[in-house]
């Protein structure tokens, strides 16, 4: 633990984050971010456009653990065990937002949601007071493993899937001074606590097995559909047992693959030629949306 | 940007790569690819949630049963003129096809593939090979130009201190006013000082497919 680091802090001296509105905050808060960042001695990488990954932060730490949390061991060995460092990397999405009566309001789509362990959100608090910021940082694999040991699922609802599941259980208690997810502390993931958790190496050198355990959670949560007022109970069971099924028949991965060269049959049987090259046109353009950053309107 | 880093960069981007920089002489290609094949992983493209089946960005009349366009439509179908379309699943089989109940309700928010059914999700198979895997496929990237196929790898002035085993180096060789090709080295390629450019590549887009190839599923 390294509680004596002042982390976030202001790099700006001129100006208080809390000064900026809503419509031109946007550049000071990723540069905030990026300042705190560096002054951890992470590389910080920008995006070139705008992409779903707001930051790529790069740093070389011993594979032990004894790299202090605001530590860079690049092209040196540790120093406690002489073991070569080894690169770790993270992919970074901030949501920045503005406490309302003290509630952080986020939503997370499930094109979000990634099974990489190395995918970090980086939620900024710029103004848990008119002089303090926080983040809450956690991996997207703690995020999930967070909802499973709590018996809480947020991606069960249709909402989640519809993309406007506001999530507004993260709430700071100005009496305590601390973050908590309902009735769960989030203070292991505030600031420099948070920081520690994500610098671990071990997500880098078990990167396979750490993929597969995510995948894993992600399962558990997203693969139960409840149905709000949106349909009937019927329904709500019959999806689900579809779901189980499902899941279970696709860890045979050519089961996937044969249900989508039929469907592709079915559709080139069942469409003429202008409407299949519609369709590929539209595949193209949806495919070109994740490299330009930018999201499909409409339906 | 130096203006050589910033045409590689655009074609990279074209290429479905993503770029992000910092001060150096140097940038990041990354790219969200299935962990088992390295096929792409598009986090925009959905499918259904039921079944797995690709949007297929169609609609189908429910009267008549043929699919049309979603871009040209004029919100009738185009053989029986019914007002009955829906951007349902493709899939015969699937639950919300063959359960009037769930299809009728599913098509109550405008079928399965109208994003307010709640019942379509971010990929979650790989279309390639259909792991349900996937990864960040990331390396730090030099670009270097030069006139002659024999290089000096001091001439280059790398700093082989942030040269390190996730870097590569693509040189870009152009001479007179010919179109240029491109030399992929790798960390393990500069061991020698002197160098002589092989495999050049006359379309960038070979350079990505040599760094996020697309094979057969990995052994499990």
């Amino acid at each position: 633990m390294s509680p004596e680091i002042k982390f976030p802090t202001n790099p700006f001296e001129d100006i208080k984050p809390s000064e900026f509105n809503k419509l031109n905050k946007k550049h000071v808060t990723e540069d905030f971010v990026s300042e705190n960042l560096k002054n951890l001695g992470w590389d910080v990488y920008s995006p070139f456009n705008d992409t779903g990954i707001d930051r790529i932060i790069i740093k070389s730490v011993c594979p032990e653990g004894h790299t202090e949390v605001n530590g860079n061991l690049k092209n040196k060995k540790c120093p406690i065990c002489n073991k070569e460092s080894i690169g770790i990397k993270r992919f970074v999405q901030v949501k920045t937002r503005q406490l309302k009566n003290n509630i952080f309001g986020f939503t997370l789509k499930s094109k979000d949601i990634r099974i990489d362990p190395r995918h970090i959100y980086f939620l900024y608090s710029d103004n848990t007071t008119a002089e303090k910021q926080d983040f809450l940082i956690i991996s997207v694999k703690q995020y999930l493993k967070f909802f499973i040991d709590n018996s809480i699922n947020p991606f069960a609802p249709t909402s989640f899937r519809k993309g406007n599941n506001k999530l507004n259980s993260l709430k700071y208690n100005s009496s305590t001074d601390k973050w908590s997810w309902g009735r769960h502390s989030w203070e292991a993931y505030r600031n420099i606590f948070g920081m520690e958790k994500i610098q671990d190496s071990n997500v880098d050198i078990n990167l396979n097995i750490e993929i597969e355990r995510t995948r894993e959670l992600a399962d558990k949560l997203q693969r139960v559909f409840n149905k709000g007022s949106s349909y009937s109970e019927d329904t709500k069971n019959k999806i689900n047992e579809e779901l189980t099924k499902n899941l279970t028949e696709y860890k045979d991965p050519s089961k996937i693959i044969n249900l989508r060269k039929k469907v592709e049959k079915y559709l080139q049987d069942n469409c003429d030629q202008i409407t299949i090259d519609s369709m590929n046109k539209y595949f193209e353009f949806i495919k070109t949306l994740d490299t330009i950053g930018e999201e499909e309107d409409g339906d | 940007m130096e203006i050589n880093n910033k045409s590689i960069a655009y074609a990279f981007i074209a290429n479905g790569v993503q770029i992000f920089l910092n001060d150096e002489d140097y940038f990041i290609a990354s790219k969200l690819v299935c962990s088992d094949c390295g096929d792409s992983w598009y986090m925009n493209l959905t499918e259904c949630f039921l079944c797995g089946a690709k949007n297929p960005f169609l609609f189908r009349c429910s009267s008549c049963g043929s699919f049309q366009s979603i871009t040209k439509s004029s919100g009738k179908c185009n053989s029986c003129h019914s007002e009955n379309l829906f951007i349902m699943c493709p899939n015969e089989n699937c639950i919300s096809n063959k359960d009037s109940n769930i299809n009728k309700e599913a098509n109550s928010f405008g079928g399965v593939f109208n994003k307010n059914s709640g019942l379509l999700i971010a990929q979650q198979y790989c279309l390639n090979c259909g792991s349900q895997k996937h990864q960040y496929k990331s390396y730090k990237v030099f670009i270097r130009s030069v006139n002659t196929n024999e290089i000096i790898l001091k001439d280059l002035n790398l700093d082989l201190n942030d040269f390190t085993k996730d870097s590569i180096l693509i040189v870009k060789y152009k001479t007179g006013g010919s179109n240029p090709q491109y030399c992929l080295l790798k960390y393990k390629d500069l061991t020698e000082q002197n160098i002589k450019l092989s495999h050049l590549k006359n379309l960038f887009s070979d350079i990505v497919k040599e760094l996020f190839p697309v094979g057969d599923r990995k052994k499990q």
